[in-house]
C-alpha cells in the first residue's frame, strides 16, 4: 500500500489542477483534455485495486456495497438529491479503505447508470464518488468525531457537484474564468445544497451505526481490508 | 423488479457489433469537443438520428432530449450573462448582479450558447445508443478487451449480478417493515430518512453476510490470486463486424483530420464569422457525415447476415 | 478417497472448537449424508474437507485431512476444487454471474481453460442434468430450484471426484428439492461421483443415502450404514433432537412395544412392507368425532381476484372466511398464490377486484401500519426483520410504530414469554438462527395481534425448535386469537393445524378440516397418511395423519 499514497497524492493534484488549469489561458481542448484526465485516474485506482485486492472477500465486499449503494440511488429519485449513495460510500472507506472506497463509489455511479442512463458525465461521476471514498479512509485518522463526519459529508456535497459540474463547464462556457466556475455552480447550487443537506443529515443521524455495522463486520472476519493481507494461521497444531 | 435501460430489441442497431457501437459513440464525443462551429455540431447531431429512429428507442430519446434541454437553458443563459466579448448588444441590465456585474447581452454570446447546445445534444443523443442498445455485459466485456484489470472488472459484474436479488431483498424487508407498522411516506423529513433507515440497515446486514458466501463459493471454485486465466466469453469480432468497426473509427480520424488542418473553428466572438465553407472544407465535412451514417446501412446488412 | 485423522479446528477468537476430533474415512462412490443439529459441525467439516477451513476461514487446527491425497492444509482450494466440488445452501450466494454460460464457465476460467474445452464442458455439465434449455438464459430469469441446478453445473464442469452439498434444498419448495436430490442420486448412480450431503431433514434424503453420519457439538457421535444407525443409534439421535421421519419413528415405537422387526424402513413402501408383517388383520374403525367450528368470522374475502402489474393472474376469485381462533394451514406448490394471499391480509397487497375485510375494516380503506395493530406478520427470515442495536429495541420497535403507550411493560412480558429476558441488551444479529426467530417472533407478538400470520416459520428449523414454536402457537390460538401459516411443511401442519386450505394456480382447489384435505391430497398428504393407504381393509382408517394417532389404533 505504500506505493498507492504516492499514486493517490499525484491523482488528487493533477485532477485538481485539471479543474483550475483552463483559467491560466493555455490552449487546449480543456472538455476533452479533462474527461480523458479523469479516465486515467478511474484506471490508475482500477490497477491499485488489482494489486491491493488479494482475496475473493474484497472484490465480493467491495461490489455488494457498491450495488447497495447503486440500488439505494435508484428509488429514492423522487426526492431529488437527497440519496443515501454519498453516506454510504463515505462509510465505506471510513472502515474500509481508500482503495475500497473509491471503488465502491465508482461502482456506485458506473451501475446505477446502467438504470439512469449513461452519459459523458459518468466518469465524472465515478471520480467524484470515488474521491468521497478515498477521503472518508483519510478523514477517520483526524479522528474528528460525528460533527467532523457531518461537516465531511456537507463538503462532498458541494464537491461532487463541483467535480461533476466541470466538464459542462470545461465544455459549453466561454470564457473559462472563475468567475464563470462560480456562476456555473450556482445553477446547481439548489441541487448540491439539497445533496449536502442529506449527507448531513444521513451521517449525523446514522453515521455512526452504519460504520459501527461495517467495523462489526471487518473484525468478525479479521481483515485489515486492502491494507494487509492475512496467510492462513496456524496458531496450534498439537499432534496427538 | 427495475430493469437496465437496455432493452433487447432485434434491430439493426442491436446486432452491430459492440465495439462498433463504442467506437462511433465515442467518434461523436470527441469530434463534438473539438469542433466548435455551429454547421458541423448541427449536422453531428443529425447524424445521430438515423440509428436512434432505427434503433427504436425513439421515446426514451425523446424524454432524455426533454431533460437536456433543461441543460441547454442553463448553457444559454450562462453564456449570455457573463459573456462581454461579444460586439453586438443587444440588452444592457439597468441593474447590478453579484459576481456577474451589469449584465449586457450580446448577439454573439446568444449565439455561442446555441452553438453550444447543438454540442450538448449531439453528445447524448448519441449516448443514448450506448445506453439503449449495448448489454451492460457487452461493455465490461469490451473493458476486459482494452485490457483493464480483471478484478475491478469482476467486482463491477458482480455488482449488476447482485441488483435483482438485492432489490428483491430490499422490497421484501420493505413489506416486513411496514407489517411491523413502519410508514414510509409519513412525517418530517427525518422522520422519512429514518424509515428508510429501517430498510438500509437490514439490508446492509444481510447483504454483508452474503458477501461472505459468494466469496467462499468463488474459492471453492478455483478462484484465488495471481493466477491465469481464460475468458470463455469475449466479443466475438467476426467477419461481418470488421467493416462496422472500421466505419466505427474512420470519422474520428476524418476528424481529427479536419481539425488538425483548422477546420470546424468558427469564430464567435467578437463578431459573428460568415457561415460559408470553402470547397474543400465542404467536401471533407460531406465525406465526414456520410461516414458517420455509412454505420447504419452496416447495420441492416450485420442484421440479414444473423437472420440468415 | 478422503481421510480425515484427528481433525480438529476452532474458528479465530471461538473457545469451543466447531470441530473435535474427528477420524473419517470416506470411500470413492459413497452416498454419505451428514446430518445433525445446526451449530452441529455439519458445514465446517465441508469447509475443512475442500480447504475453505483453514485458508478461507482463519483459525487453530490440529490433525489432518487427505483429499484424493493432498493435504488440505497445504493446498488452498483453488487447487482442490478440481476434486472437491462444494455446492452451497442458497442460489443466490453462489452465483456470480449474470448468464448461465458464464456462470458455467467462471471456474473453467479460474483455472485457464481453453475456451473449446470450457464450451465442451459446459454443455455437458448441463446435459448431465438434464438442463441444456437453460443454457442461453439470464440467471436472474430463473427459479430457485432451475439456480440450484446451475450451481450443480458449475461445480461438475470442473469434474470432481467428490461432490458436497451443504444443505442444498433449504430455500427450495419441496417439488423442487425433490428434483436436485434425485440429481445427487443419479450422478451418484451413473457417474460414481462421492457424494457428501448435509440435510437436517432427512425425510427426503434417507434412502439415498449408503452412509450416515451424525455431528454434534464438533464431534461424530453415530456413523454408519444407514439403517444401521437408524435402528442401533435411534435415542441418541432423538435425543440431539433431529427430524427423523415419520415411519422409522413409528418403526421404533413399534420395536419398543414389543413388535420383531428385522429391517428399518427408510420409504413409505418399505413402510407399508413392514406393517404387513407385524400387523394383524382387522382393527375396529375408532369412532371421533369431529368438532364443528364455527367461529366468528374475523377474516373475510369476497371474489378476491389480484393481477400483478406485468399482468399475471395470482389470485383467482378467492371466497374464504376465516373465524377466531382458528390455526389454519395454507398449503400449496410454489407460485400458487399463498404469499399474494395472505398479504392481502394486513394490506401490502391491495384486491385488483373483490373486497377483503380484517376484523370488519376493509383492507381498502386503511393503510398496512393501521392494520398491524390487529395483524401481526412473521416473515421467513428473521434477519429480514432485524434492524436495532439489541434485543430489547427490536421488540420496542413496533410498539413504538404503533404509539403503545404502555411499551415498557408489554415489552418485559413479551421478554419473558420468549426467554429472551438474558439477551435483551444483547445485538440481535448474532444470536444463534433459532434465537433470532424469537426475537423476530416476539417482535411481531408483543403487540398482541388478534390475527397472527407466519411465513414458512418452520422452514430450515429443527425439530425441537419446530415444536417449541407450535406449541406456542396453538397456546396463541387457543386464547381466541387467529393463527395462519403458510407453509410446505405437511408433517407439522397434520399435527398442530386445525384446518388447511389447499391453493393451486391461484384458485383455493381444498378447504375444510385437515384430516379431510391431507388424507385426500396425493402430494401434500404427509407420510404416515401414505402409509395407512395401504391398509383401509384392515380397518386402518384412511385419514390418520400422525405416528401419535396409528399408534393408537395399533396399541
Amino acid at each position: 500500500m505504500r506505493k498507492s499514497y504516492f499514486l493517490l497524492m499525484l491523482i488528487i493534484v493533477v485532477g485538481t489542477a485539471a479543474l483550475f488549469a483552463p483559467q491560466l489561458n493555455f490552449s487546449l481542448n480543456w472538455g476533452l483534455t479533462a474527461t480523458l484526465l479523469v479516465i486515467l485516474a478511474i484506471v490508475a485506482f482500477f490497477f491499485e485495486f488489482e494489486a491491493a485486492a488479494i482475496s475473493s472477500k474484497e472484490i465480493a465486499l467491495v461490489a455488494m456495497l457498491g450495488t447497495i449503494s447503486a440500488v439505494a440511488r435508484v428509488p429514492f429519485a423522487a426526492i431529488p438529491n437527497l440519496q443515501p449513495c454519498t453516506y454510504l460510500i463515505i462509510c465505506a472507506g471510513y472502515v474500509f479503505g481508500p482503495v475500497a472506497g473509491f471503488m465502491v463509489g465508482a461502482i456506485t455511479a458506473l451501475v446505477s447508470n446502467f438504470f439512469l442512463g449513461q452519459g459523458p458525465w459518468t466518469p465524472y461521476q465515478m471520480f467524484a464518488w470515488g474521491l468521497a471514498g478515498v477521503s472518508a479512509a483519510y478523514i477517520r485518522q483526524l479522528n474528528l468525531g460525528r460533527a467532523g463526519l457531518i461537516i465531511f459529508g456537507a463538503l462532498w456535497g458541494y464537491l461532487y457537484g463541483w467535480i461533476v459540474n466541470t466538464w459542462f463547464w470545461l465544455s459549453f462556457i466561454y470564457p473559462l474564468t472563475l468567475k464563470t466556475f462560480l456562476l456555473y455552480q450556482l445553477n446547481s447550487l439548489w441541487f448540491d445544497t439539497l445533496h449536502a443537506t442529506g449527507n448531513a443529515l444521513f451521517l449525523g443521524l446514522f453515521g455512526v451505526k452504519t460504520i459501527a455495522i461495517l467495523e462489526r463486520f471487518r473484525q468478525r472476519f479479521n481483515w485489515g481490508l486492502l491494507d494487509t493481507t492475512h496467510p492462513p494461521r496456524w496458531e496450534t497444531r498439537q499432534q496427538s | 423488479m427495475i430493469n437496465f435501460r437496455y432493452r433487447l430489441k432485434g434491430t439493426p442497431v442491436h446486432a452491430l457489433n459492440p465495439f462498433a457501437k463504442l467506437a462511433w459513440v465515442a467518434s461523436i464525443f470527441v469530434l463534438s469537443l473539438l469542433f466548435n462551429h455551429p454547421v458541423y455540431l448541427l449536422l453531428l447531431f443529425l447524424s445521430t438520428l438515423p440509428l436512434v429512429i432505427t434503433a427504436q428507442i425513439w421515446r426514451q430519446w425523446v424524454s432524455l432530449m426533454k431533460f437536456t434541454l433543461y441543460l441547454c437553458l442553463a448553457i444559454i443563459i450562462i453564456n449570455a450573462l457573463v459573456s462581454s466579448h461579444g460586439t453586438h448588444l443587444l440588452w444592457q441590465a439597468p441593474f447590478q448582479l453579484p459576481l456577474v456585474g451589469t449584465p449586457a447581452i450580446t448577439l454573439e454570446a446568444i449565439f455561442f450558447g446555441a452553438g453550444m447546445c447543438l454540442r450538448l445534444l449531439a453528445i447524448i443523443s448519441a449516448f443514448a445508443l450506448l445506453t439503449f442498445t449495448v448489454h451492460p455485459d457487452d461493455i465490461m466485456l469490451a473493458m476486459l478487451k482494452m485490457k483493464l484489470p480483471y478484478k475491478s472488472v469482476l467486482a463491477i459484474s458482480l455488482s449488476t449480478r447482485f441488483i435483482p436479488t438485492l432489490i428483491e431483498d430490499a422490497a421484501r424487508i420493505s413489506d416486513v417493515q411496514r407489517s411491523r407498522g413502519l410508514e414510509l411516506d409519513r412525517g418530517r423529513l427525518t422522520q422519512r430518512l429514518k424509515s428508510r433507515m429501517a430498510i438500509i440497515i437490514p439490508l446492509l446486514s444481510n447483504s454483508l453476510d452474503r458477501t461472505v458466501q459468494v466469496a467462499e463459493a468463488m474459492e471453492a471454485r478455483a478462484f484465488g490470486s495471481g493466477q491465469k486465466r481464460s475468458f470463455y466469453k469475449e466479443i466475438a469480432l467476426k467477419k461481418p463486424d470488421i467493416p462496422a468497426l472500421i466505419m466505427g473509427l474512420i470519422p474520428l480520424l476524418l476528424g481529427i483530420f479536419i481539425w488538425w488542418r483548422g477546420m470546424g473553428d468558427y469564430q464567435y466572438y467578437p463578431a459573428l464569422a460568415r457561415l460559408g465553407f470553402t470547397g474543400l472544407e465542404g467536401t471533407l465535412l460531406a465525406l465526414l457525415i456520410l461516414s458517420l451514417c455509412l454505420m447504419l446501412p452496416l447495420g441492416l446488412a450485420r442484421k440479414r447476415i444473423e437472420v440468415d | 478417497m478422503i481421510k480425515i485423522e484427528d481433525f480438529t479446528f476452532y474458528y479465530s477468537g471461538a473457545s469451543k472448537p466447531a470441530l473435535e476430533e474427528i477420524n473419517l474415512e470416506i470411500g470413492d462412490g459413497e452416498f454419505v449424508l451428514v446430518t445433525g443439529p445446526s451449530g452441529g459441525g455439519k458445514s465446517s467439516l465441508c469447509r475443512a474437507v475442500n480447504g475453505l477451513i483453514p485458508h478461507f476461514y482463519g483459525g487453530k487446527v490440529a490433525g489432518q485431512i487427505e483429499v484424493e491425497g493432498r493435504d488440505t492444509l497445504k493446498h488452498p482450494p483453488k487447487e482442490l476444487a478440481t476434486r472437491v466440488g462444494m455446492v452451497f445452501q442458497d442460489p443466490e450466494n453462489q452465483l456470480v454471474a449474470t448468464d448461465v454460460e458464464r456462470e458455467i464457465a467462471f471456474g473453467l476460467e479460474n483455472l485457464a481453460f481453453p475456451r473449446e474445452l470450457i464450451a465442451r464442458r459446459i454443455e455437458e455439465a448441463l446435459d448431465t442434468l438434464g438442463i441444456a434449455g437453460l443454457r442461453h438464459r439470464q440467471l436472474y430469469e430463473l427459479s430457485g430450484g432451475e439456480k440450484q441446478k446451475i450451481a450443480i453445473a458449475s461445480v461438475l464442469a470442473l469434474h470432481p471426484q467428490v461432490l458436497m452439498l451443504d444443505e442444498p434444498t433449504s430455500e427450495l419448495d419441496p417439488h423442487s428439492a425433490e428434483e436436485v436430490l434425485a440429481i445427487t442420486k443419479r450422478l451418484n448412480d451413473e457417474l460414481g461421483i462421492t457424494i457428501i450431503l448435509i440435510e437436517h431433514r432427512l425425510d427426503r434424503v434417507i434412502q439415498h443415502a449408503d452412509r450416515l453420519i451424525v455431528l454434534d457439538g464438533g464431534r461424530v457421535v453415530a456413523d454408519g450404514k444407514t439403517r444401521e444407525v437408524l435402528s442401533s443409534n435411534y435415542p441418541d439421535i432423538e435425543a440431539i433432537g433431529l427430524g427423523i421421519p415419520p415411519v422409522i419413528r413409528l418403526t421404533h415405537e413399534l420395536k419398543s412395544r414389543g413388535f420383531n422387526i428385522n429391517k428399518m424402513p427408510l420409504t413409505v413402501e418399505e413402510g407399508q412392507i413392514m406393517l404387513i408383517q407385524v400387523l394383524p388383520k382387522a382393527y375396529a374403525r375408532l369412532p371421533r368425532p369431529e368438532a364443528e367450528q364455527n367461529n366468528k368470522p374475523v377474516i373475510e374475502m369476497e371474489k378476491l381476484w389480484h393481477i400483478y402489474p406485468e399482468g399475471n393472474t395470482a389470485l383467482q376469485d378467492i371466497s374464504l372466511k376465516i373465524g377466531e381462533g382458528e390455526l389454519v394451514a395454507i398449503i400449496g406448490r410454489n407460485a400458487s398464490g399463498k404469499t399474494t394471499l395472505v398479504k392481502h391480509l394486513n394490506g401490502l397487497l391491495k384486491p385488483t377486484r373483490g373486497t377483503v375485510a380484517v376484523g370488519g375494516i376493509d383492507t381498502e380503506e386503511t393503510t398496512t401500519a393501521e392494520l398491524a395493530r390487529r395483524v401481526g406478520f412473521v416473515f421467513q427470515n428473521p434477519n429480514d426483520h432485524l434492524l436495532a442495536d439489541t434485543v430489547a429495541e427490536e421488540i420496542a420497535f413496533s410498539l413504538k410504530n404503533l404509539g403503545f403507550k404502555n411499551t415498557s411493560s408489554r415489552l418485559s412480558r413479551t421478554l419473558d414469554m420468549f426467554k429472551l429476558a438474558e439477551y435483551q441488551s444483547q445485538y440481535p444479529r448474532s444470536l444463534s438462527g433459532g434465537q433470532k426467530q424469537r426475537v423476530a417472533l416476539a417482535s411481531v407478538v408483543a403487540i398482541q395481534p388478534r390475527i397472527l400470520i407466519l411465513d414458512e416459520p418452520t422452514r430450515g428449523m429443527e425439530y425441537r425448535l419446530k415444536h417449541e414454536l407450535m406449541d406456542f402457537l396453538r397456546e396463541y390460538a387457543g386464547q381466541g386469537n387467529t393463527v395462519i401459516l403458510v407453509t410446505h411443511d405437511v408433517e407439522t401442519v397434520a399435527e398442530y393445524a386445525d384446518r388447511v386450505v389447499l391453493l393451486s394456480d391461484g384458485e383455493i382447489m381444498a378447504d375444510g378440516s385437515k384430516r379431510q384435505i391431507l388424507s385426500q391430497a396425493q402430494l401434500f398428504s404427509p407420510q404416515i397418511n401414505r402409509l395407512v393407504q395401504a391398509f383401509t381393509e384392515y380397518g386402518i382408517p384412511d385419514d390418520i395423519l400422525t405416528v401419535a394417532e396409528l399408534l393408537e389404533i395399533i396399541k
